[in-house]
C-alpha cells in the first residue's frame, strides 16, 4: 500500500482525560480509497480516536493531517474547510431530533451548496432510497427504530458525497440482515464514489466483509496492538489478545 | 474551468436541441446549470440530446440532473438521448435508480384543494385533541374517586412546595403592584367625584373577587403548568412512562395526581396571599395620594368586604388550579417525539390554561350575577 497517498495521517496522538490515559502515542495512516476498520474492546478509545480525527476533540499531544493539512494547527476557518470534506456517522446517530429526517439530510446541502430546494429534496430522496429509507422523509428521528436512525445518519453523512467518511459502529444494534445490507451499502459507495472510509466497529462479520485493513486497539496498553489484513490477523496465534479478539474468546487471565 | 466559461453549450436545429455539458456535474457546482432549465423551458423541441462526454468530475448531482432531464422530456413528450456516459456514470445511475425506483412521491394537490385539505385535517386533529382530553379527564377522576388510597401521597409535599411555597414571593409582589396600579387609577377617578373614601371598597372588592385569583392563576400557569408539561414530556421521551407502565405502576396515580392535587390545594392559598398583598398595595396608594389614615382605610375595607367576595374568589381558585394541573399534565403526555415537542407542549399548556382560566372566570362572573352572590 506504500505506493498510495495517505489521505489521513495520525502522528503520535495521545489523549488523556484528567489523569486517565485513553490513547497513548497512536500513529496511523488512512490511504485513499481504502476501508480501514478500527477494532477494539468497548471503552478502548475507538470513538475518542474518531473524535480526534474529525475535529471534535483536540489531542493532548500529537498531530492529525488530513489531505495534507494539519487539522489541529490550522486556523479555525481553515479547519472548517477541511471538515467539510468529511462525512461522519456518530455512534448514537447524531440526528437533530427537532428536524425531520429529510430536513436533517438537507441541512448540509443547504449550508454548503447553492442548489435549489427542489434539487435538494431530490438528492435527499435519492440518499434515503440508497439507505433503504424511502418514505421516511417526514418522520422525526424519534419516530424511527434504532437501525433506521443509523441508516438515516449514514444518509446524512453521505449528503455531500464526501471523499472521506467516518462511521462509528454503523452496524451495532442491528439485526444480521440489516447489518449485511449496510455492509453492502458501504462497499457500493466505495466502488462507485471511491470513498475512503474509517469504520469503527466490534462487528467481526462486518469487518471481514468490508475491511481492506484493520487496526486493533488495546484497552490496557492504549496502543495499536495489531494491524493488517483481517483474514491474516485472525489466523495469527502469536499474540494472545489479538487471537482472542478475532476468535471471540473471553480473556482467561485474571 | 474558469468562472467565465459557460457551463454548457446549447444548440437548436429545427425541433432538435443539443446540450453539451462542460462544467463538473457536482453538488457544489450544480447551481451553475440553473440557466439550462430556463432555456429548455423557453424552447419548443421534440428531441433532446445531452452530451456528457466532456464531464470528468461528477457525483450524486449527475443523478439528479439526469432525472430532471427525463422528467422534462416526459412532460414535453420529447425523446431524450444521453451521450457519452462513462460506464462508471452508468453504474452510479443504476445504483440510485434501482433503490429509488420504488419511491414515488404522491403529487401534491392543487393550491386551493390543499388549503381545504389542511383546514379539514387540522380541524379533525383539534376535535381528536378535545376527545383525548376528555378521555384523560375521565380516567383521572375515576382514579381519584375509586382508589384515593393508591395515589402517591408521599410526593405531595414536594409539589406543594414547588408549586405553592416557592411561588409566594412572585405572587405577592405582582399582587402588591396590581393593588398600587389599581389604586392610582381609582384614586384619580374617585377624587373627581369627591368619593375618595370608596377607594378602599374598589380595591377590596376587585382584588378579592377578580384580580387576586386571576393574576395568581396566570402566574402559576406560567410557572407550574409549563413545568408539569415539560417534566412529563421529557419523562415520556426518555421512556420513563413506558418503564412505569411495564412495572405495572399507573403513572396517572404515580406522577399526575400528586401534581394536580398540589396545584388545586395551593392555588386558593396563594390567592388569599395575593388578596392581602393587593389590599396592602391599595393602602400604599391611598396613604400617599389621598387623605387616608391606615386605620381609616382598613375600617373601610372591613365594611366593604363580606364573606361572599372572598369566597367567590377562593372558590374559583380551586377550578383554576384544576385547569392548570390537568392541562399541564395532559400536554406533557401528548409529547410524542423530539425535544422540540417538549417546548411546544409547555407553550401550549400555558396558553391553553390561561385561555381556559379566563373563559371560566367569565362564566363564573355571569353565574354569580344570576345567583346574586
Ligand atoms: N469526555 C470524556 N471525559 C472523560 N473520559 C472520557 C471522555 N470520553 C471518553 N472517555 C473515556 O475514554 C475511554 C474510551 O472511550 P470511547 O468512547 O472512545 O470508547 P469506545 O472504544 O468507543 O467504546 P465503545 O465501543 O463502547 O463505544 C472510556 O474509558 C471513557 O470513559
Ligand atoms: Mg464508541
Amino acid at each position: 500500500m506504500s505506493d498510495r497517498q495517505p489521505l489521513v495521517q495520525v502522528r503520535n496522538v495521545t489523549v488523556q482525560f484528567e489523569d486517565r490515559l485513553v490513547l497513548d502515542n497512536i500513529s496511523l495512516e488512512v490511504f485513499a480509497g481504502e476501508i480501514l476498520c478500527i477494532l477494539g474492546e468497548s471503552g478502548c478509545g475507538k470513538s475518542t480516536l474518531l473524535r480526534v480525527m474529525t475535529g471534535l476533540l483536540p489531542p493532548t499531544s500529537g498531530e492529525v493531517w488530513i489531505m495534507g493539512q494539519n487539522l489541529w494547527a490550522v486556523p479555525e476557518q481553515q479547519q472548517r474547510q477541511i471538515l467539510r470534506h468529511l462525512g461522519v456517522l456518530f455512534q448514537s446517530s447524531g440526528l437533530l431530533r427537532s428536524l425531520t429526517i429529510a430536513e436533517n439530510i438537507a441541512l448540509p446541502l443547504q449550508m454548503y451548496t447553492h442548489l435549489t430546494d427542489l434539487e435538494i429534496m431530490e438528492i435527499v430522496r435519492l440518499k434515503l432510497a440508497a439507505v433503504g429509507l424511502s418514505g421516511s422523509e417526514a418522520l422525526l428521528p424519534a419516530e424511527l427504530s434504532g437501525g433506521m436512525q443509523k441508516r438515516a445518519g449514514i444518509a446524512r453523512a453521505l449528503a455531500l458525497d464526501p471523499p472521506l467518511l467516518f462511521l462509528d459502529e454503523p452496524t451495532s444494534g442491528l439485526d444480521p440482515v440489516t447489518a449485511a445490507s449496510i455492509d453492502q451499502l458501504v462497499l457500493e459507495f466505495k466502488q462507485i464514489f471511491g470513498t475512503t472510509m474509517v469504520v469503527v466497529t466490534h462487528d467481526l462479520e462486518s469487518t471481514f466483509t468490508i475491511a481492506d485493513r484493520v487496526l486493533l486497539l488495546d484497552r490496557h496498553t492504549h496502543t495499536i496492538i495489531a494491524e493488517g489484513d483481517p483474514h491474516t490477523l485472525r489466523n495469527r496465534t502469536d499474540h494472545p489478545a489479538v487471537y482472542n479478539f478475532f476468535n471471540r474468546l473471553a480473556k482467561l487471565e485474571r | 474551468m474558469s468562472l467565465t466559461e459557460p457551463p454548457f453549450d446549447l444548440e437548436q436545429t429545427d425541433k432538435h436541441v443539443t446540450v453539451v455539458c462542460r462544467l463538473p456535474l457536482q453538488l457544489s457546482q450544480g447551481h451553475r446549470y440553473a440557466s439550462l432549465w430556463e432555456q429548455l423551458q423557453a424552447r419548443a423541441f421534440e428531441q433532446l440530446t445531452v452530451d456528457f462526454s466532456h464531464i470528468v468530475a461528477y457525483d450524486t448531482f449527475l443523478v439528479v440532473f439526469i432525472r430532471r432531464l427525463r422528467q422534462l422530456a416526459t412532460d414535453r413528450s420529447a425523446t431524450l438521448q444521453l451521450w457519452g456516459l462513462s460506464p462508471e456514470m452508468e453504474r452510479l445511475l443504476q445504483f440510485f435508480e434501482q433503490q429509488a425506483g420504488a419511491s414515488q412521491v404522491p403529487p401534491a394537490a392543487a393550491g386551493w384543494r390543499r388549503f381545504f385539505e389542511r383546514l379539514g385535517e387540522s380541524l379533525l386533529r383539534k376535535l381528536e385533541d378535545i376527545r383525548a382530553f376528555f378521555v384523560f379527564l375521565g380516567s383521572l377522576i375515576v382514579d381519584l374517586v375509586r382508589h384515593p388510597h393508591r395515589v402517591r401521597w408521599e410526593d405531595l409535599p414536594l409539589f406543594v412546595f414547588a408549586a405553592g411555597v416557592s411561588a409566594v414571593p412572585i405572587v405577592s409582589l405582582i399582587a402588591l403592584l396590581i393593588g398600587v396600579i389599581l389604586g392610582y387609577q381609582g384614586a384619580v377617578q374617585l377624587h373627581r367625584f369627591g368619593a375618595d373614601v370608596y377607594l378602599a371598597d374598589l380595591i377590596a372588592i376587585s382584588v378579592t373577587r377578580e384580580l387576586g385569583p386571576l393574576m395568581t392563576a396566570i402566574i402559576v400557569a406560567g410557572r407550574t403548568g409549563s413545568a408539569f408539561a415539560a417534566e412529563i414530556g421529557t419523562m415520556k421521551i426518555n421512556e420513563e412512562l413506558d418503564a412505569l407502565q411495564v412495572m405495572g405502576i399507573d403513572f396517572i396515580r404515580f406522577l399526575l395526581l400528586p401534581r394536580i392535587l398540589a396545584v388545586v390545594l395551593t392555588l386558593p392559598l396563594l390567592s388569599l396571599i395575593a388578596d392581602v398583598a393587593g389590599i396592602v398595595g391599595g393602602l400604599l396608594t391611598a396613604l400617599t395620594t389621598l387623605d387616608f389614615t391606615i386605620s381609616g382605610y382598613l375600617l373601610q375595607t372591613q365594611q366593604a368586604l363580606n364573606y361572599a367576595h372572598v369566597f367567590t374568589g377562593i372558590f374559583k381558585s380551586f377550578f383554576f388550579g384544576f385547569v392548570i394541573g390537568i392541562i399541564g399534565c395532559f400536554q406533557g403526555l401528548r409529547v410524542s417525539a423530539g425535544s422540540a415537542s417538549v417546548g411546544r407542549a409547555a407553550t401550549i399548556a400555558v396558553v391553553t390554561s390561561i385561555l381556559l382560566i379566563i373563559v371560566l372566570d367569565a362564566v363564573f362572573a355571569v353565574l354569580f350575577q344570576v345567583l346574586g352572590i
